[in-house]
């Protein structure tokens, strides 16, 4: 069912034309929301409608730049309401590329430096190959096959990181299969056998790990094996040279799990959740809520040769990306179904960089920096983000960030700037009429705190 | 060899050692008062950087690696390093392991292995002890997991219910649990502005987070924030926890055990004696020596010693061979470890390295032997199921078994 016998063609040719004239991406748009559509007449489900401009440009703005949107930006788009004009803008913007960056930073390595890593070096290096143009299924053959030193090469972190588990992390990263279980025993609900884990530990027994004046390099020993005797991959091919890694990664960025992997993480990161959720998990007992919907989008994603920008932009045109957020009378049908928005946490970097503009203090990186592992908090530093919307915060977390000072000169602009004002700054809205009520008898430091630590500003919806 | 547990009071242990052979044990627990019940409570004395056996609990004088390392005789049945007289005299309230061996050298692995009973796994995390033992006792206004001096792992798939409360400074932590209280307001004016977007989600998560909003606002109503401060504690009883840093947060500790904290670590760095290991690790058992021996003894004299497992531990051992740099480096083989309290045999030495100190001479523990010993303690069972975020199913510990020295169960 996933996959077993080995399908160059279906992908390496993309044979997926695109229809004749008018926008790519409107038209990769429609198709998407066209088979949400069917499916939603099928189950008779009523999907909700578009939300407003202004949660769209929240929501938009913390999806594509990382923040909430500046007072500046909120004027400027009640003035032109253009969804896809802004959409186009903030993808050719610097804090896309960076944004995305650390996104994936995030969930392929995770937040600290373990294991003698530079997290951050890998960082730029992603923001990099965006900036470039260079393509998910080529970065990840750089990935896979990276030598040289942590220092030097930010790609070689992440097999650095994953030293310990090379081949889990990557079926588990980059085809979204866990071979976890198979460490020990065979998969007990699907095809992958303890065998299956040991030959992919086999492509990387190449490596070799050494510290040379603290920084780790790794290298490959030459392997020197007949025909027979080298490693297949889990389609069940074998490699064709000693080069195992080289070997490798032609296999993974080339079989289809890869691109349904790329598809459906891309597709999470922006809906809040997978096609196939949680993302990290593709298998038998967990299939894709809508199967023709996984194949749509992998096809835009291929016919797209695996570039970042066009996916997004064209989930991001969708309906279904800019429906309200699913209410306390929403289906879980419907929101499984991505006919309701699901709402979802801010990530550590969103959530520093939000109250950075929401209480207008300068972006000093090593401070931002600081904040961002405090947000992250010292338990999780360690742990694994493939899920992205896991919520993580602890009550000392919490305790931690209503601790900060909100500063003298948000308390300044608090008390001289009107309600309407203070809740676009921190909210992206006005305050409704009872809010004013209830605010009307408190001091406006007051307020700045209670909206700067509440769910609303805490949560993407 | 003798153990002076069984001596005192046969009776009580063949007591409890029954009640802990059955799954019910813990309906016994309330009604212990004294004598040696299940434990509630967690003491951890984390030595960061892996602390070296030969020179502190498994002492080879007169051996080539036994260094100056001089011995002395303590209240159990075996002798310790000299530098740590003041534990010497403890001795019969706590057991040591000195059988116990591990392969993860690197600090990060040994560190969470020795801290989960499991290794390493990224995309398979695990749950703290502490974490697992917040989970595993009945819920509390105080935070249940507390380090100090340090960060501890995490709650894996039991939830951020069960995160470690970290204090790298207790009286900022003070102050911050202060500023709650002084800001009551504030935060009732949240949960006020914040009631329209929350009675509207639908969502696991935006209600774990409103709980954990409230949560810290009755936080600051307890007296957790109070056992944070020393202030009260005169200058002898701070002499005798030697003034230190380290002796500071263990009175902490011995604070928050009392307010009803159930697993508490206190963390002493300087342990990754690579060099110069002499020196090093005779400045540490100074400053380990007294609040460790202050500590039993003050557990012991209140009576929660009698429910609270202490523990003495850290990465890994270090090599009995003395490196160019007069130092050791990791030795993952032997891993030393100090235990005792609640329901465990003391007094006792388990398991021996040979003469000078290059493996262990017969009978051998695994990392996960340890945390069956310490569940079972506790009254877990150690092959209790779980499931992980991801549907897995698994257990307390991973295939550990009791070890039978320290504890007569299962």
């Amino acid at each position: 069912m996933i996959f077993r016998s080995f399908d160059f063609s279906a992908l390496i040719v993309a044979a997926f034309v695109a229809a004749a004239g008018g926008d790519n991406f409107t038209t990769h748009s429609q198709r998407i929301d066209l088979v949400l559509q069917q499916r939603h007449e099928a189950e008779g489900i009523t999907p909700l409608p578009r939300c407003n401009d202004l949660t769209f440009l929240r929501r938009v703005s913390l999806d594509l730049l990382g923040r909430i949107p500046t007072s500046e930006e909120i004027t400027q788009f009640e003035l032109n309401p253009d969804r896809a004009a802004i959409i186009d803008s903030m993808l050719e913007s610097d804090e896309f590329e960076r944004f995305v960056s650390e996104v994936w930073t995030g969930w392929l390595l995770g937040y600290s430096n373990a294991f003698n890593t530079d997290r951050e070096l890998f960082r730029i290096w992603i923001e990099r190959e965006i900036a470039n143009d260079v393509n998910f299924q080529e970065m990840t053959r750089k990935i896979i096959t990276a030598d040289g030193s942590v220092a030097a090469k930010g790609q070689v972190n992440f097999l650095a990181r994953h030293r310990y588990n090379p081949a889990v992390t990557v079926s588990r990263s980059f085809l979204g299969v866990r071979l976890e279980c198979a460490q020990c025993h065979d998969h007990p609900f699907d095809r992958w056998t303890q065998d299956d884990y040991r030959q992919m530990r086999r492509f990387f027994s190449t490596m070799r790990f050494s510290n040379r004046d603290g920084t780790i390099m790794l290298q490959d020993r030459n392997a020197n094996n007949r025909p027979g005797n080298r490693p297949t991959f889990l389609t069940g091919s074998e490699a064709l040279t000693n080069r195992y890694r080289e070997e490798l990664a032609l296999y993974v960025t080339n079989c289809k799990p890869f691109g349904r992997n790329f598809a459906n993480r891309i597709w999470y990161q922006l809906m809040g959740r997978g096609i196939v959720d949680p993302p990290d998990d593709h298998n038998q007992e967990n299939p894709p809520c809508d199967r023709k919907l996984l194949d749509q989008v992998t096809e835009i994603a291929v016919t797209e040769n695996f570039q970042v920008k066009p996916l997004i932009r064209a989930i991001c045109k969708t309906e279904a990306y800019q429906r309200q957020s699913a209410d306390s009378t929403t289906s879980a049908t419907a929101i499984n179904l991505f006919a309701a928005r699901q709402i979802k946490p801010l990530l550590p970097e969103q959530y520093v960089d939000s109250l950075l503009i929401a209480t207008e203090q300068p972006l000093d990186s090593r401070r931002r920096r600081q904040m961002i592992r405090r947000a992250v908090g010292q338990q999780n530093l360690n742990e694994d983000f493939q899920r992205t919307w896991d919520y993580r915060e602890t009550v000392q977390q919490l305790l931690e960030k209503t601790n900060v000072e909100i500063g003298k000169q948000t308390s300044q602009s608090a008390r001289e700037e009107s309600l309407e004002q203070l809740y676009m700054r921190i909210l992206t809205r006005r305050p409704t009429s009872e809010e004013r009520m209830a605010c009307q008898d408190h001091d406006k430091t007051d307020v700045a705190f209670a909206l700067l630590f509440g769910n609303e500003f805490f949560f993407n919806h | 060899m003798i153990n002076r547990r069984q001596l005192i009071g046969g009776s009580v242990g063949g007591f409890f050692a029954f009640a802990a052979r059955n799954r019910f044990a813990h309906l016994f627990g309330d009604t212990v008062a004294s004598g040696n019940g299940l434990a509630k409570r967690c003491l951890v004395l984390w030595m960061e950087g892996g602390p070296s056996q030969i020179d502190t609990f498994d002492p080879k004088p007169g051996t080539e690696n036994g260094g100056p390392t001089e011995t002395i005789g303590t209240s159990g049945d075996f002798q310790i390093s000299g530098l740590l007289p003041t534990v010497a005299q403890q001795m019969h309230n706590l057991s040591l392991i000195r059988n116990l061996t591990s392969d993860e050298g690197d600090h990060l692995r040994a560190r969470y292995h020795l801290h989960t009973g499991f290794k390493f796994v990224p995309s398979f995390p695990r749950p703290a002890l502490g974490s697992l033992i917040s989970h595993e006792t009945p819920a509390a206004v105080v935070p249940k997991y507390v380090t100090l001096g340090g960060s501890g792992f995490g709650p894996a798939y039991l939830g951020s219910d069960h995160a470690p409360f970290t204090i790298e400074n207790t009286q900022q932590a003070r102050t911050l649990l202060e500023n709650v209280r002084r800001r009551g307001k504030r935060l009732s004016l949240l949960r006020e502005l914040d009631e329209p977007f929350n009675s509207r989600q639908n969502d696991h998560r935006v209600n774990t987070r409103r709980a954990l909003l409230e949560k810290i606002e009755s936080l600051a109503a307890t007296k957790f924030a109070d056992s944070l401060s020393i202030e009260g504690i005169s200058n002898s009883e701070r002499a005798r926890y030697g003034n230190s840093q380290f002796g500071s947060r263990c009175l902490v500790a011995r604070n928050l055990l009392e307010a009803g904290v159930n697993f508490v670590e206190v963390q002493l760095g300087g342990w990754d004696t690579h060099a110069n290991n002499f020196a090093s690790v005779k400045r540490n058992c100074e400053q380990l020596d007294r609040p460790f021996g202050a500590l039993v003894e003050d557990l012991k004299s209140s009576g929660l010693y009698d429910d609270t497992l202490i523990i003495w531990m850290g990465e890994f051992g270090r090599t009995p061979a003395i490196n160019g740099r007069m130092g050791r480096d990791h030795f993952p083989s032997i891993t030393p470890v100090v235990i005792g309290g609640g329901p465990i045999n003391t007094g006792l030495a388990v398991g021996q390295s040979n003469a000078n100190g290059t493996q262990i001479d017969g009978n051998s523990y695994q990392v996960a032997d340890l945390f069956a010993t310490i569940l079972s303690a506790f009254g877990i069972a150690p092959d209790k199921e779980f499931t992980t975020d991801f549907d897995s199913p698994t257990h307390a510990t991973e295939e550990g078994t009791v070890i039978s020295e320290l504890l007569e169960s299962v």
